[in-house]
């Protein structure tokens, strides 16, 4: 039983505009039977622990447990939660020229990433779209470590393969290796992440920091990837571990002294990023957005830039220079809450741009959401209206994140 | 009268559903005690009706008392925002006349049955979760004046509501 189906013909009430199904637009409304979901290797975790599944980009994926999103999130941002990201796309990319093919795919200075440190980049075609927003992290190991979005995977797998077998016929050495059958990925996020993890592991985790990775064994299971990064603004870690032991490691996540951890659903995940000002793919960048549209220029590295060797780079470059017409930004209002597709308005009234997430706060209990507007509108604390079930709702451009980021930088 | 027959119905409402905390227990073995004395109130008894849109009504003379089911508001979650219609709208069966959200989701309301509104549970601004802690009772939503009683018929009573949300399940 999902949310998606549930009201299916109801008070027609979720009507998928809520950001799990939305995301995944494709698979949702595919309304696929609780049998022909994927199921990480938390499943059985899950269900025992009271979450609520859904489909999710065709993943069985709890959204919620019983302590509700509100509750859950605000837990997030005091404690620390633990969220199965599993669904989402790992990948190695091998190769003495590996760093050189992903950067052919990529906006990111990859090249200049120091040993076990990450990036956030984006795959961009050759229109200067946003294919997906991906980490890479450089590996001492000598392999970059590939996490992608699971609403993109048949996608984003075909790209690299198919790429890296033109690549290859280059007389180039890389080739691209899936392991998300071998491995779990487990987010644990929240001030109280790091004492957690540490009662699990014997390296100082205080030497790592925001974005950068260690192998680590992690309350007795060896071959754990520790990255210090996440998708809820909080520090944090994102740790991939052998599938078969992800469920022993969750377990003592839940049970350590040094911290109160509780499992968290897709729902304050989603609740999280917005207030943190982090993309949802599908969502806030797609295919027809560019970096520069999306606000996302920082991603596109200066080496690259002056390269000017990245797929759509002319397009990306050139509105660099001209100014795009419409910019994400920031929004917040009281009163009802804007959903993504909700049209955004001048305060004359006319029509400026769209909602493209959006969700009430549980941490600054006002409405946040982010959309595109055109440009003359982007600046903060520019009045607007959103059109919320035909009635005018006052809100303002803020700037992003709404929550202040407290990644770990290092003492 | 009318408080009388209100009582009584939230006595039936919390039977069924098995919502039993202490106070709604309270509740609901007075009204039953209530009944013990009095027969005229038992042929005033009002039956919870109830929608596929997962929407419940009380009748009280014509007045209709309406809110959404308790598997509506375990399926949407801990409601955030009620958007509340304007007291006096006219509204056809089916009409959009309001909206519950959570922070997930936004969920519209649609009129059960025809008629005018003549209240609206103000209560439910300052804290739209009493729709989740109390879905049939404090909770409530609007109140209508019904051009049309006879929409009542197609509804389902209790028993086929279960049985309907049941099937629902299923069929997901």
């Amino acid at each position: 039983m999902t949310l998606t189906t549930v009201f299916r013909a109801s008070m027609r009430l979720p009507r998928l505009r809520s950001i799990p199904e939305r995301a995944t637009t494709v698979y949702a409304r595919s309304f696929s039977s609780e049998a022909e979901l994927k199921k990480t290797p938390l499943y059985e975790f899950h269900k025992e622990h009271g979450g609520k599944m859904v489909d999710f980009a065709g993943w069985s994926m709890p959204v919620q447990y019983k302590d509700g999103i509100s509750a859950s999130h605000l837990h997030t941002r005091a404690n620390a939660s633990i969220f199965d990201v599993s669904h989402m796309v790992q990948s190695r990319i091998h190769g003495r020229d590996g760093v050189k093919f992903i950067e052919s795919l990529t906006v990111g200075d990859v090249a200049g990433l120091q040993e076990n440190q990450g990036t956030l980049t984006l795959f961009t075609n050759d229109r200067g779209g946003i294919m997906d927003d991906l980490i890479v992290s450089k590996t001492s190991e000598g392999f970059l470590y590939v996490v992608t979005n699971a609403g993109c995977a048949e996608k984003d797998i075909a790209h690299m393969q198919s790429q890296c077998k033109e690549f290859q016929a280059q007389g180039h050495d890389a080739a691209v290796e899936v392991i998300q059958d071998q491995f779990g990925l487990l987010a644990l996020q929240g001030p109280s992440a790091a004492a957690a993890l540490q009662a699990g592991v014997e390296a100082d985790l205080s030497r790592i920091t925001f974005m950068c990775s260690a192998v680590l064994t992690v309350f007795g299971v060896p071959g754990c990837r520790v990255t210090r990064c996440g998708y809820t603004g909080e520090d944090g870690f994102e740790v991939s571990i052998p599938a078969a032991q992800v469920a022993q490691v969750a377990d003592s996540l839940l049970g350590v002294q040094a911290a109160d951890v509780k499992l968290a659903g897709l729902g304050p995940r989603d609740s999280l990023r917005l207030e943190a000002g982090l993309c949802l793919y599908g969502n806030d960048i797609d295919e027809d957005t560019t970096p520069v549209e999306a606000t996302l220029l920082w991603t596109v590295a200066k080496r690259r830039r002056a390269e000017s060797n990245f797929p759509g780079a002319g397009i990306i470059l050139q509105q660099i220079k001209d100014k795009p017409s419409r910019k994400r930004v920031g929004i917040t209002s009281k009163g009802p809450p804007a959903r993504a597709g909700t049209t955004i308005l001048s305060e004359d009234g006319t029509s400026i741009g769209v909602v493209t997430s959006g969700c009430p706060s549980p941490s600054l209990k006002k409405n946040v959401a982010m959309g595109y507007v055109q440009t003359v509108f982007a600046k903060a604390g520019t009045p607007l209206k959103l059109e919320v079930r035909g009635k005018q709702v006052p809100a303002q451009v803020s700037k992003m994140p709404f929550v202040p980021a407290n990644y770990y930088y290092g003492k | 009268m009318a408080a009388v027959a209100m009582r009584c119905a939230r006595g039936l409402a919390f039977r069924a559903t098995k919502l039993v905390t202490p106070t709604q227990r309270t509740t609901y073995y007075g009204a039953q005690t209530f009944r013990r004395f009095s027969r005229t109130v038992t042929a005033f008894e009002p039956v919870r009706k109830f929608t596929k849109e997962h929407e419940w009504i009380t009748m009280d003379g014509t007045t209709g008392t309406i809110g959404i089911t308790n598997h509506a508001q375990d399926k949407l979650g801990e409601l955030v925002f009620v958007e509340l219609p304007e007291v006096g709208a006219e509204l056809s069966k089916g009409d959009e006349c309001g909206a519950v959200e959570s922070v997930k989701a936004a969920s519209e309301l649609y009129a059960p049955v025809s008629g005018e509104c003549v209240e609206v549970n103000m209560a439910l601004e300052g804290d739209p979760s009493l729709v989740n802690s109390s879905p049939y009772d404090e909770g409530w939503i609007l109140k209508m004046k019904l051009s049309n009683p006879e929409e009542l018929d197609d509804m389902m009573d209790e028993e086929a509501y279960k049985a309907y949300v049941k099937a629902e399940d299923q069929d997901a």
